[in-house]
């Protein structure tokens, strides 16, 4: 190909577009004298333009179609529009709201597999409102243990204020959850367990080296993992004793309490009757940690509360959620259907 | 007509000085739809449309060209009428080649009738050509060529750029005329196109 036909083809094809422009008169004066040249040149241009003006001109004589009506205005007409406009605005409304829902559910179920998988400092947040009943009744004690290390503080709050000097009131708060743990044939063993468990509050502070997230994962692990071989029914409220107790044994002695076992350490009224098994159960801690961290089968009662909220919210919002955007569906095909 | 004092008074909520401007207006409006759309009822439904809702958007007119600003309403509302034929596709190709409005015959006293046949069947013939069209261009070739407006007012009443107006009407009349080129056998002889040389 030469240099000339290379020119000449993007020429050829600049024209070709500018013809249109042409007829109209809408080149410059540059432009104009340009196609004129490649006019001269090039037959097939000029046959295109003959052609297009041809076509322009068969246009122009097409006739004026004249309205078959009057379209004037009407107080009617005017009405009959705005009676269509609701359902626009409907429409927009139903749109909105699915997003909303949308958005409620992605948060919830969020926060839910957050709760699960990455913090348990949310769990316990959720759990905070039985906790802090634990104070004043002492059967909830495990729930102290199962909270993070702010609870604790809490507890030890309490403990700091009369914590050995009363040790009447353990054996008091001791003899509760024995009322309510004889029916699952633990009689002794639960004024231990509760008096040990009482006692991580003050011991919180040697404690305080274990990660926060640990500790529940011990006390779960007493419960669920290790319900046949502990007495675990000390750590479970008497609602949810009854599961842990059907095959707990009372003869072992509470091996998972491993924050009281620091506990016994501590010279105030410590009952501590056989340490060397609570040590043992520290040592299995770490091994254990794993199995325990998705065991969750038997879970007290006070966390699973806020999960099944959690869970019920999640479902509503699904509900909503599938309302909504079927509402919506259903407007977008009126809305189309009525044009 | 002084229209602006019509604008004004229909501003201002008066429906006689709008109903005014509606008649002046009604058949430019509808020529133009008829041509986009290629179809009488579709063409009345659109010019409909457009006085509806330019008698409610007349408070927000900020002044210029009316006729504009009223094409502008008129090329949207054809749109909206091209979306509802997408869905609805037998009725439009039905009425281009069906319609037998009598305006779409060249109206001339010293025509013949056999002549006026042929001009209709070329009217048909070119209105089918203008279906097969893209929309925007389909609307610049018929704002330009069927209504004579300038580049400037299309662009006025499309929201494109003149550049944009000028090669969506390159294409279009090109396009057209490849159509009619293809359809010669079937126009009268004294209608095809050919080199002028």
């Amino acid at each position: 190909m030469s240099l000339l036909d290379k020119w000449r083809k993007p020429e050829h094809q600049w024209v070709d577009e500018s013809l249109s422009a042409y007829l109209d008169g809408e080149l410059s004066p540059a432009e104009k004298s340009r196609v004129e040249q490649h006019l001269h040149e090039c037959e097939a241009c000029a046959q295109n333009l003959a052609t297009l003006r041809q076509t322009v001109s068969l246009l122009r004589e097409l006739p004026a179609k004249r309205a078959p009506r009057s379209f004037t205005i009407r107080p009617v007409s005017i009405r009959a529009k705005r009676a269509a406009a609701p359902p626009a605005w409907g429409y927009g409304l139903l749109k909105g709201a699915t997003a909303l829902a949308a958005l409620l559910l992605v948060l919830l179920v969020g926060g839910d597999l957050a709760i699960h998988f990455v913090g348990f400092p949310l769990a316990s947040w959720g759990a905070g409102a039985p906790a802090e009943e634990v104070a004043m009744a002492p059967a909830m004690e495990p729930s102290m243990a199962l909270a993070p290390e702010e609870e604790q503080a809490i507890l030890g709050q309490d403990k700091t204020e009369a914590p050995a000097a009363e040790p009447p009131t353990n054996q008091e708060e001791a003899t509760a959850p024995a009322e309510a743990a004889d029916e699952y044939e633990t009689p002794e063993e639960m004024p231990t367990a509760e008096a040990r468990a009482e006692e991580t509050g003050p011991a919180g502070t040697p404690v305080a080296p274990v990660p926060s997230g640990e500790e529940p994962l011990l006390e779960e692990e007493g419960v669920g993992a290790g319900a046949a071989e502990t007495p675990t029914a000390a750590l479970a409220t008497p609602a949810a004793a009854p599961t842990v107790g059907e095959t707990s044994e009372p003869t072992a002695p509470p091996a998972p309490e491993t924050v009281p076992a620091e506990a016994t350490q501590e010279p105030e009224a410590a009952p501590s009757p056989t340490p060397t098994p609570q040590v043992l159960a520290m040592a299995e801690v770490p091994q254990r940690e794993g199995e325990v961290e998705y065991a969750g089968g038997v879970q007290p009662e006070e966390e699973a509360l806020p999960f099944s909220a959690l869970r019920l919210a999640e479902l509503v919002a699904l509900g909503v959620l599938v309302l909504l955007a079927t509402g919506t569906f259903v407007s977008a095909w009126l809305r189309r259907r009525s044009g | 007509m002084d229209e602006k004092a019509l604008i004004a008074a229909a501003r201002r909520g008066d429906t006689h000085s709008f109903n005014e401007l509606v008649s002046h207006y009604q058949d430019m409006v509808y020529n133009v739809a008829y041509r986009i759309l290629g179809d009488s009822q579709a063409a009345a439904d659109a010019s409909q449309d457009t006085f509806l809702s330019a008698y409610q958007a007349v408070g927000k007119f900020k002044g210029g060209s009316f006729k504009a600003w009223l094409l502008r309403i008129a090329t949207n509302a054809c749109y909206d009428q091209l979306r509802l034929q997408k869905r609805r596709p037998t009725s439009s190709l039905e009425a281009v080649y069906t319609d037998s409005d009598s305006s779409s015959h060249f109206v001339n006293g010293r025509e013949s009738p056999e002549e006026s046949a042929l001009r209709h069947e070329l009217g048909q013939t070119i209105q089918g050509g203008i279906g097969t069209l893209p929309a925007e261009q389909r609307v610049t070739l018929v704002l330009s060529d069927v209504q004579g407006l300038s580049y400037v007012e299309i662009a006025l009443a499309t929201g494109a750029s003149v550049g944009t107006v000028k090669s969506r009407l390159s294409r279009a009349r090109a396009r057209l005329r490849d159509y009619l080129l293809d359809q010669a056998e079937l126009l009268p002889a004294h209608y095809r196109l050919r080199s002028e040389g």
